[in-house]
C-alpha cells in the first residue's frame, strides 16, 4: 500500500475512532450519569458486617429499623464504618461502658469517638463556643472543675467564675422541667460527657447519617439560632443572602468535598460559608468563633481577643463576592449600629443601677416587670439588632431592635421617674 | 513516484538500536517504579485526608513494595527468585488495582438507589486506583516479552491508559457540567490518542509516515498535560492568597493532567527499537514511499 494511502487510512481511522469514542462519552453523559440517568443499587463496603457488629444490624433491623435505614443511606456505610467503630470504648470511657447483650458498647458516643478519625474537627470544635462555653449558662460553675473552667475561659481576671458562677436566670425562671425541654436542648450541643469532653457533634451532623451536606445547610443552624433573643435564621431569611439561597437551593452544591468550596458551589453566603466551611482562599474550621470580630451576645458587645485578625478572615470570606469598598462601608455602618445598642444598654443599666443604689428595686432577678423590660433590652433587641446589622437583615436593626431599645428605654425612665416620685 | 531505501533510515535507527535495545526493558521498568512512587505520593495524600481509615493503608503498604520489586528486578536481572518475586508482587499490583476501584465504586453507594452520577463523578476517584493495575501490567509485559510482540502489548496497554485517562477527565469535568468548553479539550485529544495507541498496536507493519503522526498525537498529549496541569493549576488557586491543599486534591486535582503526559511518555518509550525476534519482521517501518514534489 503506497504511503499516503496507509497515512490517509490512519487519519480516517483515527478521526471516525475519536468522533466515536466522544460521542460515546456524551451519549452515557447524557443518559447514563446526567440528571436522567437511572439508579442502581450496588452493595455499601458496611453490606458486609463483621463480628459483633453483625449481631447489631441483625437485632437493631427489627428494633430500631429507622437507625438502621440512617446508617444505610450514610456515607459513613458507604466507606465501610461499622457499628462498633464508633459504639466501642476510646481512652478516658471506662465509666461509660455498658454490657449490651453481652457485648460493650458506649451507648452514646462522644466527640472522642468522633476524634478517632476526625481528629482536627474535634480540637476545633472543643475549642469553639458550640462546646463547653455553650453548656456553661445552662448548668453554671457547679457542673465544672476548677481545671475545665480555666480551660474554657470560664474564669474572670480574679480567677472566679464567670457571672458568679450562677446558672442563667431564665433557667431558673422558667424551672427545671421546662428548662430541660427547652435551654439544654440547644445548649447540649457544648454538654459534658462522663469522658471530659464536651460537645455532641450529632447537633449539626444528626445521626445516624452524619452528613456534611445536611450540616452545611441553614436550616440546620436555624433549629437553635431561631426566636426572640437569636434569631439568626429569621435574619439570614430577610437577607440578601438568604433570599438568594431560598430561590435557588438546588443551585448549592451541598455534597461537594470538605475544603474545596467556591463560588460555584455556593453561589450565596450560607451561615456555613461565613462562618466553618473552607471557602475561597479561607480554611475551614469548626470553630465557629473563628471568624467573629465581636462577641455579640454579652450585655455589652465586645471585640474578641482576636477580633481583628478575624475580621480579616471574614473579610476573605466577603471578597469572594463582594468589592474591599463595599465590605468595608458595611461591616463600618454595622459596628455604629453596635455602638448604638451598647449605648442603649448602658443606659437601661443606669436606670436600673441607680434604682437598686436608691433601694428602689431589687436586685434579685426577675421579680419586677423593669427586671423583664431591662432584660430583653440587651438579651432580645440588643442582640437582635446587632445581628441584625452583621448579617444584613434591615427589620431586625430596627423594628426588632433599636425601635424596640428606644420604646424600652423610655418605659424604664417612665417607671423610673415614678418609683422616685412615689418616693 | 519517489520510492526511498529504507537504508538510510535504517542506518540512522541502527546506529543507536543497540544502546535502545540494551536499555530499553530497564528504561521502562525504571519508569514503572517512578509511577509507582508518584502514584503512591498520591495515594498517600489522598488518604491522608480520611485518617487512612482500615483499608486505605492497603495501597500504601503496596506502593513501596512495589518500587522495591521493580528496582529490585532492575538490578538483580538475571536472578530467577528476584525474577518471580517480581511478577507475584505485579499481579498483586493487579488485584490491588481492581479491588481499589470496586471499593471506590461501593464507598460511594449507600443502601438505597443511587444514580450513577453519584457513583461516578461525585465521590471518591473510581478510575484512581486502577492506574496500580496498568503500571503493574505495563511492568509485567516489559519484563516478560521482547520484540514487536511486547511492542504491540505495551502501546494495547497505553492504549487502555489512555481511554481510563479519558474517562477520569470526562467524570471529572462532568462535575462542572463541561461549563468552560476547553474542558472538552482531554477528551478529543486523549480519545485521539487512545485509537492512535490501538491503531498503532495492531499486529502489522508501520509506516515512518504513520510513526510520525502517532508521535504528533502523542506530542500533543503531552502538550494537553503540561496546558491541563497550568489550568488546574489555576483554578485550584482562583481567588486564593494561598495554597488549599484539599483544593489541590479534590477540586480540580493538579496530577490529573500530567497523567496525559505521563502516558504520552510510555507511548513514546513503547515506540523504542526492540530486540530482534526469530520470523518477526513487524519491527522495521514499513518502505517509505512518498510523491516527488517533482512529479
Amino acid at each position: 500500500m503506497k504511503m499516503h494511502q496507509k497515512v490517509r487510512r490512519m487519519i480516517t481511522f483515527l478521526g471516525m475512532g475519536t468522533i466515536f469514542t466522544v460521542s460515546l462519552l456524551f451519549l452515557m453523559n447524557h443518559y447514563a450519569i446526567g440528571p436522567k440517568g437511572p439508579q442502581v443499587n450496588i452493595p455499601t463496603l458496611s453490606a458486609v458486617m463483621v463480628g459483633q457488629n453483625k449481631t447489631c444490624v441483625e437485632c437493631h433491623q427489627k428494633k430500631t429499623p429507622g437507625i438502621l435505614q440512617q446508617f444505610h443511606d450514610s456515607k459513613h456505610s458507604g466507606v465501610g464504618v461499622q457499628c462498633l467503630d464508633c459504639h466501642t470504648q476510646v481512652t478516658g470511657q471506662k465509666a461509660m461502658v455498658k454490657d449490651h447483650y453481652d457485648v460493650s458498647i458506649i451507648a452514646a458516643p462522644t466527640p472522642n469517638n468522633c476524634a478517632r478519625c476526625h481528629k482536627a474537627e474535634v480540637k476545633e470544635f472543643a475549642a469553639s463556643s458550640h462546646a463547653a462555653r455553650s453548656w456553661y449558662p445552662v448548668v453554671g460553675a457547679k457542673g465544672f472543675t476548677q481545671a475545665e473552667l480555666a480551660a474554657n475561659h470560664l474564669l474572670d481576671p480574679a480567677g472566679k467564675a464567670l457571672n458568679g458562677g450562677a446558672v442563667n436566670p431564665v433557667s431558673t425562671l422558667i424551672g427545671k422541667d421546662a428548662s430541660i425541654a427547652s435551654c439544654k436542648v440547644c445548649h447540649a450541643i457544648g454538654k459534658k460527657n462522663l469522658d471530659g469532653s464536651f460537645g455532641d457533634c450529632t447537633k449539626c451532623h444528626l445521626r445516624h447519617t452524619f452528613a456534611v451536606a445536611q450540616a452545611r445547610k441553614p436550616e440546620t443552624c436555624g433549629q437553635c439560632h431561631l426566636g426572640p433573643d437569636h434569631p439568626q435564621f429569621e435574619i439570614y431569611n430577610e437577607s440578601a443572602h438568604g433570599a438568594y439561597y431560598q430561590a435557588n437551593k438546588e443551585k448549592f452544591n451541598m455534597d461537594a468535598p470538605a475544603g474545596t468550596l467556591t463560588v460555584k458551589d455556593f453561589p450565596a453566603a450560607t451561615c456555613a460559608t461565613c462562618h466553618m466551611s473552607a471557602f475561597g482562599n479561607v480554611r475551614g474550621t469548626h470553630n465557629v468563633g473563628d471568624r467573629l470580630m465581636y462577641k455579640l451576645a454579652s450585655p455589652t458587645a465586645t471585640i474578641r481577643a482576636n477580633g481583628v485578625k478575624n475580621r480579616e478572615t471574614m473579610n476573605a470570606i466577603c471578597l469572594q463576592c463582594h468589592s474591599q469598598s463595599f465590605v468595608t462601608n458595611q461591616l463600618t455602618q454595622a459596628g455604629k449600629v453596635i455602638d448604638v445598642t451598647n449605648q442603649n444598654v448602658a443606659q437601661g443599666k443606669k436606670i436600673i443601677t441607680d434604682l437598686q443604689t436608691a433601694g428602689l428595686l431589687g436586685t434579685k432577678a426577675f421579680q419586677n416587670p423593669m427586671d423583664f423590660t431591662f432584660f430583653e433590652l440587651w438579651h432580645h433587641e440588643g442582640r437582635r439588632a446587632r445581628f441584625g446589622a452583621v448579617m444584613f437583615g434591615p427589620d431586625y436593626v430596627n423594628w426588632h431592635g433599636i425601635y424596640e431599645q428606644e420604646k424600652a428605654l423610655v418605659e424604664l425612665q417612665s417607671k423610673s421617674d415614678e418609683l422616685k416620685m412615689k418616693r | 513516484m519517489m520510492i526511498i531505501s529504507r537504508r538510510p533510515l535504517k542506518r540512522v535507527i541502527q546506529v543507536d538500536r543497540e544502546t535502545f535495545v540494551r536499555y530499553k526493558t530497564p528504561v521502562l521498568l525504571g519508569v514503572m517504579a517512578l509511577n509507582f512512587l508518584l502514584t503512591g505520593f498520591d495515594v498517600l495524600v489522598a488518604h491522608s485526608q480520611n485518617v487512612f481509615f482500615r483499608w486505605e493503608l492497603i495501597p500504601l503498604i503496596y506502593a513501596p513494595a512495589a518500587v522495591l520489586a521493580v528496582s529490585a528486578r532492575i538490578v538483580f536481572k538475571s536472578s530467577d527468585i528476584v525474577g518471580r518475586l517480581f511478577r507475584a508482587v505485579m499481579w498483586l499490583g493487579v488485584v490491588v488495582g481492581v479491588t481499589g476501584s470496586l471499593f471506590h465504586l461501593a464507598g460511594n453507594a449507600t443502601s438505597g438507589p443511587v444514580s450513577l452520577r453519584r457513583l461516578l463523578v461525585s465521590g471518591s476517584p473510581v478510575a484512581a486506583p486502577i492506574a496500580f493495575a496498568g503500571i503493574a501490567a505495563f511492568a509485567l509485559v516489559s519484563d516478560h516479552y521482547r520484540g514487536a510482540d511486547r511492542r504491540s502489548k505495551l502501546l494495547a496497554l497505553v492504549g487502555l491508559g489512555f481511554l481510563g485517562a479519558v474517562l477520569a477527565a470526562f467524570f471529572d469535568h462532568a462535575r462542572v457540567s463541561f461549563a468552560s468548553s476547553y474542558t472538552l479539550i482531554p477528551l478529543v485529544t486523549g480519545a485521539l490518542a487512545t485509537v492512535a495507541c490501538f491503531y498503532m498496536a495492531r499486529p502489522e507493519r508501520t509506516s515512518n509516515a504513520e510513526t510520525y503522526v502517532f508521535l504528533a498525537v502523542i506530542t500533543l498529549s503531552v502538550v494537553v498535560g503540561v496546558l491541563g496541569f497550568g489550568l488546574h493549576l489555576a483554578a485550584d488557586l482562583a481567588g486564593t492568597q494561598s495554597i488549599v491543599w484539599a483544593r489541590l486534591l479534590y477540586r480540580a486535582p493538579l496530577l490529573g493532567p500530567l497523567l496525559f503526559a505521563n502516558l504520552a511518555l510510555l507511548a513514546g518509550l513503547s515506540m523504542l527499537p526492540e530486540p530482534e525476534v526469530a520470523n518477526d519482521e513487524r519491527l522495521y517501518p514499513d518502505v517509505v514511499e512518498t510523491h516527488s514534489m517533482s512529479k
